[in-house]
């Protein structure tokens, strides 16, 4: 993967995790010049998981830095970025957003952006056996918040 | 997850990419900064580039001031001073070393400008010479001389090989202009010698202030010579 495949995937990853896309492009930008700063010699294949760890840790100190963002902020930044789509991807945001924090972190790092099962586990640190079940559960969490909106597969 | 759910997903976080010029302009500043170096770290590494044989032969100068010194004591300094043209065409050669064997294209598309290059080695060269003619003024130093007339006396012949040698570079490319240096340094060492023998009036006390500003405007003269030399080297990249 080149530098400008990670730069998209930290983007999307920040954007999804702060609804910002100013915030997303400094933050992702932030996390690139951490990694080049410590001129880590490491493995390509351990070079995702860390960009990641490190946007990660950056956005949680954003949000610890600005502990509420309001949900007219979110709302509008997510209806924005969802205007040209189908009302099923509105629900299916909304669904999302009623799972547990670290379930939809996930979901969207495994379904949204294919980041293999190796790397996530690495990103969040718990085991493969851990992200199976966590996955699954939340998947099946997913299905029922939207049968209960009234959507179906 | 099923297939579906799984693109509805992905439609659903899809985001539009980042602003495109943004992330060029930051991944090109990226890429420049993790292969800048220090100012001092490429100099060390430049003076690697240069030959030994050239560093080597630029060191042993004050061999012969060193022998001179011993056997024939009142002579050292015009000896040397006729050999001194040679360490100007030693430093003016291998600093434009590139543009002598046709190799500038190739050290334009390295990873430094061939200005930082040929720039870095002048200094590196030119420190060295300086450092040489500085342990040979006192090598040299014979009869009735004074300090600052034996370093004005090994100076001159110097500078007026190098900024002959930088003008030549400069006008003919190639080992033309090497030979063109030769032919200077060979001019320089005999004027200088012949000098000492036909007009020896001229280097009295008397005259030292005519000799201070003969090397104060060489000086300005090869200041003026490196900056053209590197425009040169700068409409070439």
């Amino acid at each position: 993967m080149d530098l400008e495949e990670q730069y998209d995937k930290i983007f999307h990853y920040c954007c999804f995790k702060m609804y910002d896309r100013q915030l997303a492009q400094d933050i992702t930008q932030e996390t690139f010049l951490r990694f080049y700063k410590r001129n880590l010699k490491l493995d390509s294949e351990k070079v995702l998981p860390y960009l990641y760890a490190t946007a990660k840790n950056l956005c949680a100190d954003e949000f610890r830095k600005k502990p509420v963002y309001s949900m007219e902020d979110v709302e509008e930044n997510t209806i924005c970025d969802a205007s040209e789509e189908i009302i099923n991807n509105l629900a299916l945001r909304a669904a999302m957003h009623k799972l547990p924090a670290e379930d939809q972190e996930l979901l969207f790092l495994r379904y949204v952006q294919e980041i293999s099962v190796i790397s996530i586990c690495k990103i969040t640190g718990i085991s493969r056996f851990a992200l199976y079940r966590r996955l699954t559960r939340a998947a099946r969490q997913l299905k029922e918040e939207l049968r209960k909106e009234g959507f179906t597969e | 997850m099923n297939r579906t759910l799984k693109q509805k997903l992905k439609k659903a976080f899809e985001v539009r990419s980042p602003d495109r010029q943004e992330k060029n302009r930051f991944l090109q500043t990226l890429a420049r900064s993790q292969i800048s170096i220090s100012t001092r770290q490429f100099v060390i590494a430049q003076f690697f580039w240069l030959r030994k044989r050239i560093l080597l032969l630029s060191l042993l100068f004050p061999l012969p001031a060193l022998a001179g010194a011993r056997h024939m004591n009142p002579n050292t300094l015009w000896v040397l001073s006729a050999l001194i043209p040679f360490l100007g065409l030693l430093a003016v050669a291998e600093s434009t070393r590139s543009a002598t064997y046709g190799m500038q294209e190739l050290e334009m598309s390295a990873r430094f400008s061939l200005k930082s290059v040929v720039l870095a080695r002048m200094s590196i060269l030119g420190l060295l010479d300086g450092l040489v003619i500085c342990c040979l003024i006192p090598l040299c130093r014979g009869g009735n001389l004074s300090l600052l007339q034996t370093g004005i006396y090994l100076l001159v012949p110097y500078l007026l090989t190098v900024n002959a040698s930088l003008w030549l570079t400069r006008r003919f490319h190639g080992r033309e202009g090497l030979y063109g240096c030769m032919c200077a340094a060979v001019l320089v060492s005999v004027g200088n010698f012949g000098l000492h023998l036909i007009a020896d009036f001229i280097y009295q006390f008397s005259y030292i202030h005519w000799w201070i500003i003969l090397s104060a405007s060489l000086l300005g003269r090869m200041a003026w010579e490196i900056c053209q030399t590197m425009k040169t080297t700068e409409e070439l990249t």
